[in-house]
């Protein structure tokens, strides 16, 4: 397998604080790989970085054999890459439709400006109105794969928390990228929910052919789930590798379990 | 229709089209202004420059009139946008275009400095006006309700996510910019020739104000919000006759009140259609979770 | 080079007022993180409490400043508990912010409008006209005055904010909100007395700004240059406020005397937005990313 995307030397400042310290890691193509820590580790920046959110301090970000650090968020996403956020960003006055439509635009624009002003004429039908609605078709497509096809006219912020949380999944494939990056997608769910959850990313990450690096809490479904592991503290690398091997290495226990770790194990 | 109702709806017209655009700006994509004024004295002063000392022939004034607005509004867009700067420097940084233009007009041999341009021809009739506020609207509404609105309506909901769904900040912010100062340079060529003369001092935060008021208390994310804003503010004040120093303290309370108690305005994302007047009740209530409705 | 000299002196005055604008309103913007634009209408209503103490009240200059900063502070409080807190509770877009502030602008500046008149009104001579000689160039006792009592202010600001217990909370508050709430500093409480404290400059520089300009409904405007320090020396830094009000004043100066006084403004506000694109950090801002 190749690398999808890698990650050398990787930092990050903001003033005075040292979020992310020369991190270096492969993403493998075709595989769900997880990045672990404790709060405030630097795992949401790590993010930020690769998307263009932010611009590292140092180091360089390579997707798919090309140099995209430190381009804005929207070359890179057209270069392939498609992210959910931690804390939701919907566009909350949009229906879900018009959410995943919303990134549609990107690899299908239907019709051009002049078109958009002049050519949608009330009553008559035209390229721009056939242009909407076959944007509807699609979308729907995605909204179903993620299971909400039936809240496609519900406003973003009536949803409830976790469909909310489909629905940014929904948004991100919409944009068909090949790497996708989950920012704690089981966040508020229990562990069932979780569960299920991550069924519906294997499934999707198989049916779409896509690599996917996701940040999660849930131990369980980041065991289930990932194929590879990359664990951060504060800022740093602290282990990297199976889910098995991380589960038994004494320097990632030690970090999730502060002191009472020594305790456990006596 | 009375010579003075005339005047009324001409004047309440001639808002309503840099309102227009001011709601494509404020209401769709959550950018704030504070120079719009300036945009509105260019389109006044180029084409009453041209048809004053020009003699050139109205119409084409105006047309001429909006895009050299829109050509300044580059000017200022361009560097401001593409730095990408937080909302609130990019106000500031509209404040001071706004300064900068008046102070300009004030000193340029070619606009006759505080004195003006009098004697211009009234040449702002009914149906000239009304014809350019039809155009106006229906190329917003048609802007408004493609992917082009649908992109401002993100970036305006959220620019990260905006930014992530592959949409150019830049690109979408600068669009709306350029069409809002459009339509305020049209709205400015028009009351040039409908009051007659105009002095720089015309072109102050009065402006500005009355605008954004129509806008947010029409509803931001709405158009036919705003224009019925925009033609009750112009006629109310007729009606009663109000001084109007006491009607821009009345303004100012709007803002605050709206932003307080009732931020999404009187239609707040949503149209009031023919469509949805005939269907009545049960299309607006269907619009409200959130289907547009003028699609 | 005496020209010079004087050009720059003579700046600093002006600066010494911008450089107090500029830190009230850099405090709220540290704390709030947005530009409350109704900042000016505050100071105005501060020049004309102070112009009414003097002549309608007769009271010493010293009473008439002391009530022109005390009501300047209560105006303050006002308009945050009336504009901005139920938006700050919501957590409003900054948008919705900008647009009350607008709106509190536009209804002070009018409301004085329409009840006192557009007319100037001159401070009575408290000075007088006389100045003194300092390294060979003169200064207006006025001005004199009026920078080193700004001088003072601002660092008893600074003081108040560095060292005390209410400073510090106010400082933990401006770092992260949401955080220090947690930590149990009432919020509200912390940012009720922000207000306050740049309400109290706002009643100094009302003062000065009606001695040196007379007070006037639109005299606001001139708290556009307040706007413009605060983005030199960086928003949300109170040395930074200091410095590029200084800055500003004598730059203006430097351009009326040596380009034109026309284009005094037009040189302050494209200074501003050039400023703006190659160091939206200013001096000593810090212009952090937005948290995603
Ligand atoms: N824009 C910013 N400005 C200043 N500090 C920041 C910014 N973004 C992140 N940080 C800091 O960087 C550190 C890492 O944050 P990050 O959000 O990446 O952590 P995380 O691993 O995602 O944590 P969590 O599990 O809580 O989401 C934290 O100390 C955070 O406060
Ligand atoms: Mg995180």
């Amino acid at each position: 397998m190749t690398a999808a995307m890698e990650i050398k030397n990787l930092s990050k400042n903001f003033g005075g604080i040292v979020a992310v310290e020369d991190l270096t890691f492969d993403i493998k193509k075709g595989e769900i790989m997880g990045i672990i820590g404790p709060n405030g580790a630097g795992k949401t920046t790590v993010f930020n970085l690769i998307t263009g959110v932010y611009k590292p301090t140092a180091g360089t970000v390579i997707f798919e054999g090309k140099d995209i650090t430190g381009q804005a968020p929207d070359a890179i996403v057209r270069k392939g890459i498609a992210r959910t956020f931690q804390n939701i960003r919907l566009f909350k006055h949009l229906s879900a439709l018009d959410n995943v439509i919303t990134a549609l635009d990107l690899n299908y624009p239907m019709y051009n400006l002049a078109e958009a002003i002049a050519l949608n004429l009330p009553f008559i039908p035209g390229k721009v109105k056939r242009g909407e609605k076959s944007l509807q078709e699609k979308a729907m497509f995605f909204l179903e794969m993620v299971g909400i096809g039936d809240k496609a006219n519900i406003r973003a912020d009536a949803l409830p928390y976790g469909l909310q949380r489909k629905l940014e999944i929904a948004r991100a494939l919409a944009l068909e990228p090949t790497l996708l990056l989950l920012d704690e997608p089981a966040a508020g769910m229990n562990p069932e929910e979780s569960m299920d959850l991550a069924r519906l990313i294997k499934q999707i990450q198989i049916k779409l052919n896509l690599t996917v690096f996701l940040i999660e809490h849930h131990m369980d479904l980041v065991m289930e789930l990932c194929d590879h592991l990359f664990v951060v503290n504060f800022g740093r690398e602290l282990a990297e590798g199976s889910p098995a091997e991380i589960q038994a290495n004494p320097a990632v226990l030690k970090a999730y379990l502060g002191e009472g770790y020594k305790h456990a194990q006596s | 229709m009375s010579y003075y109702v005339q005047g009324v709806l001409i004047m309440a017209m001639i808002n309503a089209i840099s309102v227009v655009g001011l709601s494509v700006f404020t209401g769709f994509t959550g950018l704030m202004s504070l120079g719009h004024a300036a945009f509105i004295a260019i389109g006044a002063y180029t084409a009453a420059i041209l048809t004053k000392l020009y003699g050139f022939p109205f119409v084409p004034s105006v047309v001429l009139a909006g895009i050299m607005a829109g050509m300044v509004s580059l000017v200022i867009g361009i560097p401001t946008l593409r730095a990408k700067l937080r909302s609130d420097y990019f106000t500031i940084a509209t404040l001071g275009f706004g300064e900068a233009m008046r102070v300009l007009l004030e000193n340029l041999p070619i606009t006759q400095g505080a004195r003006g341009l009098p004697g211009l021809t009234p040449y702002s009739t009914l149906p000239v006006v009304f014809i350019f506020f039809v155009l106006v609207t229906f190329v917003a509404k048609n802007f408004v309700f493609s992917r082009y609105g649908r992109m401002a309506i993100a970036v305006r909901e959220d620019f990260v996510a905006a930014e992530m769904a592959g949409i150019n900040l830049f690109n979408v912010r600068l669009r709306s910019l350029f069409f809002s100062a459009v339509c305020a340079g049209i709205g400015g060529a028009f009351q040039a020739h409908y009051i007659t003369y105009i002095q720089p001092n015309m072109f102050t935060n009065v402006q500005s104000t009355l605008l954004t008021a129509s806008v947010v208390a029409g509803g931001m994310g709405s158009l036919t919000g705003p224009i019925i804003a925009a033609l009750v503010f112009a006629a109310i004040p007729e009606v009663l006759r109000v001084a109007n120093m006491w009607r821009l303290v009345a303004y100012g309370g709007i803002l605050v009140a709206i932003m307080v108690f009732r931020p999404q305005g009187i239609f707040g994302y949503k149209e009031l259609t023919f469509k949805g007047i005939y269907r009545g009740y049960k299309h607006l209530a269907a619009k409200v979770t959130g289907q547009g409705g003028a699609k | 080079m005496q020209m010079l000299m004087q050009t720059i002196v003579t700046g600093l005055a002006v600066g010494g007022i911008y450089a107090l604008m500029a830190v009230g309103y850099s405090l709220i913007f540290s704390i709030l993180n947005f530009s409350n634009f109704a900042y000016g209408g505050i100071i105005m209503l501060g020049s004309y409490m102070g112009f009414y103490a003097l002549t309608l009240l007769h009271v010493p200059f010293a009473a008439a400043l002391a009530l022109s900063m005390l009501g300047a502070a209560a105006l303050s409080f006002l308009n945050e508990r009336i504009a901005y807190s139920s938006l700050r509770k919501r957590h409003a877009p900054s948008l919705y912010f900008m647009i009350s502030a607008m709106g509190t602008s536009i209804f002070l500046e009018n409301m004085v409008y329409a009840t006192l008149g557009s007319s100037y009104n001159a401070y009575p001579e408290i000075f007088g006209q006389s100045s003194i000689s300092l390294f060979g160039s003169t200064i207006g006792k006025l001005d004199l005055f009026a920078i080193i009592f700004s001088l003072i202010a601002i660092y008893i600001m600074n003081y108040f904010i560095q060292h005390t217990r209410t400073g510090i909370a106010i400082r933990a508050a401006s770092y992260d909100s949401e955080v220090s709430q947690i930590n149990g500093v009432n919020l509200s409480a912390v940012i009720g007395l922000v207000f306050i404290l740049a309400g109290l400059l706002a009643g100094v520089s009302g003062v000065f700004l009606g001695m040196k300009y007379m007070a006037y409904p639109t005299m606001g405007w001139i708290t556009n240059k307040a706007y413009i320090s605060a983005v030199i020396g960086g928003l949300g830094s109170l040395p930074g406020a200091v410095v590029g009000g200084l800055i500003l004043g004598v730059l203006e100066s430097l351009v009326s005397v040596y380009v034109s006084s026309l284009l005094r403004d037009v040189f302050s506000f494209t200074f501003l937005i050039v400023l703006l694109l190659v160091m939206p950090s200013g001096l000593f801002g810090k212009y952090l990313e937005e948290k995603v």
